[in-house]
């Protein structure tokens, strides 16, 4: 029975044909999701720690990244939140809320005694770009540095008090809002933690 | 062979059809929505290429590999079960190996199982021709539309940014035009190379 005279016409060979494909398709993603997996939770991992280390200023290279976070930072968990202590006294969050398209993963540190920020740095952003992308230039991130958080920090059109307020990015109000909202909701989060210490 | 013989043989045509004459952005307008979204920068784009020269081309060589079995009535669920694969493939590569690309590309990568060009060659060439001359098609599509995209974002990304991989190019006066960082100046540089290209087909009728 040849298959150029049965594959257009018998419903069963459709169907067999189809399982096949789908089994051997299945079977190739999962031993590709299996080996990848561990891979791409190691990559994740190294992201946050990269990002904990700049906003603590310690320098690493690509190759010693782990060790050095290792060195330097201790963390401690409480409830769903998790603090990150340098030796140098610097604590920082890493948080996670909405932006206009995606979430916006971030990093904040702030001084020892939890009065000022110390450095915002994004790990992942999906925000337009040219507009709220541009909430990974270090000229935007740089205005953090040394802002009060007893009031929580605003990002504003135009600054009045530079106490606690930054300007934000035109043309990307949403995304600077929505990152204001991330970040007051950690400063919020962190003096809870630390009140209950 | 001599270079006269050479240009008359199939793997010759399907290489110059694929890269120039049947380029898949200009001249059969497929994939726009990828050379729009990821040309912002130029490593976006050459990545956005990598990533569907190889769906491509391994889409081709199985779909070819395959054809006498596949039932007519199923060929598109069979494309899709195929190209889809070899999406996800790449997509895990790129989040395990290089995710800030991964990052860049953002969903854009995933959507190449909707890119046109692929689901086209599939039905157009791998479906009737051989294995390799199906991968030779693949990749000379992929090719073709590497250029554009690389092209593309070359003059995205120095009007928009001054730089080019990250390299700064534009002087020191230059005003960054925002404009061709986001969808509008996309269409304006597409729409000028589509312009182009089809006046220049015109005159040396292609």
């Amino acid at each position: 029975m040849k298959i150029e005279a049965v594959k257009d016409k018998s419903l069963f060979y459709m169907l067999v044909f189809i399982l096949v494909l789908g089994t051997i398709s299945s079977g190739v993603l999962f031993t590709v999701a299996r080996k990848m997996a561990p891979i791409i939770k190691k990559q994740k991992a190294m992201a946050s720690e990269t990002a904990i280390l700049n906003a603590f200023d310690i320098s690493y290279n690509k190759s010693n990244i782990v060790d050095i976070f290792r060195k330097n930072v201790r963390s401690r968990s409480a409830g769903d939140m998790t603090i990150y202590n340098s030796t140098g006294g610097l604590r920082a969050i890493e948080l996670e809320g909405s932006g206009l398209w995606d979430v916006i993963r971030i990093v904040v540190s702030f001084n020892s005694s939890l009065t000022k920020i110390h450095r915002v740095v994004i790990i992942y952003q999906e925000e337009t770009p040219g507009l709220g992308g541009r909430i990974t230039e270090p000229k935007f991130l740089a205005q953090f540095k040394g802002k009060d958080i007893t009031n929580g920090i605003r990002i504003v059109k135009r600054v009045r008090n530079p106490v606690n307020e930054v300007n934000a990015i035109t043309g990307a109000t949403l995304t600077s809002k929505a990152l204001e909202k991330i970040i007051n909701t950690g400063i919020k989060g962190i003096k809870r933690m630390t009140n209950v210490d | 062979m001599s270079i006269k013989r050479i240009v008359y043989t199939k793997t010759y045509q399907t290489l110059y059809n694929g890269i120039w004459k049947n380029n898949p952005v200009f001249s059969m307008v497929l994939g726009l929505c990828s050379s729009l979204a990821v040309t912002n920068k130029v490593e976006n784009g050459l990545a956005m290429g990598l990533g569907v020269t190889f769906v491509l081309v391994a889409s081709n060589m199985f779909i070819s590999l395959i054809r006498s079995f596949i039932p007519s009535k199923l060929r598109m669920i069979a494309y899709m079960i195929i190209i889809s694969t070899f999406v996800i493939i790449a997509d895990q590569y790129l989040k395990g190996f290089y995710p800030l690309i991964s990052a860049a590309l953002g969903p854009y990568l995933a959507l190449i199982i909707t890119n046109c060009i692929i689901m086209g060659r599939a039905e157009a060439f791998a479906d009737k021709n051989s294995v390799l001359i199906s991968i030779v098609d693949g990749f000379a599509n992929s090719v073709g539309y590497t250029v554009i995209l690389v092209l593309m974002s070359v003059i995205r990304e120095s009007m928009a940014f001054g730089t080019i991989l990250n390299y700064r190019v534009a002087p020191a006066w230059w005003t960054n035009w925002v404009i061709m960082a986001i969808a509008p100046g996309a269409f304006f540089v597409l729409a000028i190379i589509l312009w182009i290209t089809r006046i220049k087909a015109r005159v040396c009728q292609i």
